[in-house]
């Protein structure tokens, strides 16, 4: 760490940590690291100003006060909305961005930093994924019907990759949103990363190691946000059956950007082991699911990842 | 933990699947100085300030300095023991990591940055 450039803060509702390695030979390359890295914590305050369903002023929430008429939105909105909807359709409406309505009945309306709630749905009908159309061509999104769009398993990945793009000439650099990782090149022992899977029932206890280098490292755990009340029903939302997704404890995906990562290992863990498993395979990914009892499903590249 | 080894391994130090012994490694590795540090460290929990001790090299204490999270700070009584039984944080990144061991994580990484 003596050898590295390191900052912390809080967004997203979650640490977002920016790690260089190497602090540059002049003065003149450690103000360029200081800036870039400046830089790249600056797309997560860029995210969430475009897309958080909790911030009342974001652009996403302004797209959803807007039904039936096709609305020119930001390159990220755009990307961010795109995205989820390709993993929508990959998933059968299993993992479903449309879903916000219905996280906010479970209670999951509040604005993390204030704790005010917040809520922004006008009528809820039973919208789909497939109420949501986009224009490649203009940039335009048109809601079909009220909903309230969540990105939340999609906008921390893209944030991650576009600070990691503010990173790349600087080879050796770590982006640590709240356990949503990018590592790029090696540490600084010279090393490829060495990322620890958390334990998603012992929150001490690491389940597995793995030796990473430019590659994302996403998990999708049942422990990060429950609902109020005793319920039990946490943040992840299985849009078909319209509850908390039960069957898996939390879903690790290693991939090229932390947009898929994040992405997938949210649609893995509605989809359950098996289809989660399918999903990542389908598309080349490396993977483990852990269910309540701890029972460990992999792909099959997964140990030599 | 002996206090007496005179090598500490740096806050980086990896200890990966393929079991490298951290040892062999540490020698290129700058001492960390002895003295009192602190660091703090930011969750949407609060925050927490973390305090180390080192002598000899090594962690001798790590305590919580102050703690302004929203739980009891008992819930995370357990964390300075598990630092000096380690000697650092053992691996660079938790994929899937806890906000309230975060907090106190990046607070003794910054406190033990101070330290080099």
């Amino acid at each position: 760490m003596s050898e590295s450039y390191l900052r912390s803060v809080a967004m997203m509702g979650t640490v977002v940590t920016v790690q260089v390695v190497g602090h540059g030979a002049s003065r003149s390359d450690q103000q360029e690291r200081e800036a870039a890295v400046i830089r790249a914590l600056h797309w997560f305050h860029e995210a969430e100003t475009r897309c958080s369903r909790f911030d009342p002023a974001s652009e996403v929430n302004a797209l959803c006060a807007r039904v039936g008429e096709p609305v020119p939105v930001s390159d990220l909105l755009f990307e961010a909305i795109r995205f989820a909807l390709a993993v929508a359709e990959e998933t059968g409406g299993t993992f479903d961005p449309t879903v916000g309505a219905l996280m906010e009945a479970r209670g999951f309306n509040r604005e993390y930093r204030s704790g005010a709630a917040v809520h922004v749905a006008t009528g809820l009908g039973v919208a789909t994924y497939r109420d949501v159309t986009i224009d490649e061509a203009r940039r335009t999104v048109t809601l079909q019907t009220p909903l309230v769009l969540d990105l939340g398993a999609v906008v921390k990945g893209l944030a991650i990759d576009l600070a990691a793009r503010e990173l790349e000439p600087f080879h050796d650099f770590a982006v640590d949103a709240g356990g949503d990782l990018y590592l790029g090149g090696c540490n600084a022992a010279g090393e490829s990363w060495s990322v620890g899977i958390r334990n998603p029932r012992e929150r001490e206890h690491i389940l597995a190691t793995l030796a990473v280098r430019d590659a994302a490292v996403c998990t999708s755990g049942d422990y990060e946000r429950l609902a109020p009340g005793d319920s039990g029903d946490h943040h992840i939302i299985d849009a078909r059956a319209g509850t908390s997704a039960r069957t898996v404890a939390s879903a690790t995906v290693i991939a090229p950007s932390a947009m898929v990562a994040d992405a997938l290992s949210t649609a893995a863990f509605v989809l359950g082991p098996v289809e989660g498993l399918a999903l990542l395979q389908r598309h080349g990914l490396e993977g483990l699911l852990v269910t309540p009892a701890l029972e460990q499903f992999a792909t099959a590249g997964w140990h030599s990842a | 933990m002996n206090s007496t080894d005179p090598v500490a391994p740096p806050v980086a130090q990896t200890t990966d699947t393929a079991g490298a012994p951290p040892a062999a490694d540490s020698a290129r590795q700058p001492l960390l100085k002895d003295g009192e540090y602190y660091g703090w460290g930011t969750s949407r929990h609060g925050d927490i300030q973390a305090g180390i001790e080192i002598k000899g090299g090594r962690i001798t204490a790590a305590w919580i300095q102050q703690c302004l999270t929203r739980y009891s700070c008992s819930w995370i009584a357990a964390l300075p023991g598990q630092v000096v039984a380690r000697q650092s944080p053992e691996i660079d990144y938790v994929s899937g990591a806890t906000q309230s061991t975060n907090a106190f994580y990046y607070a003794v990484v910054e406190a033990l940055s101070r330290a080099k």
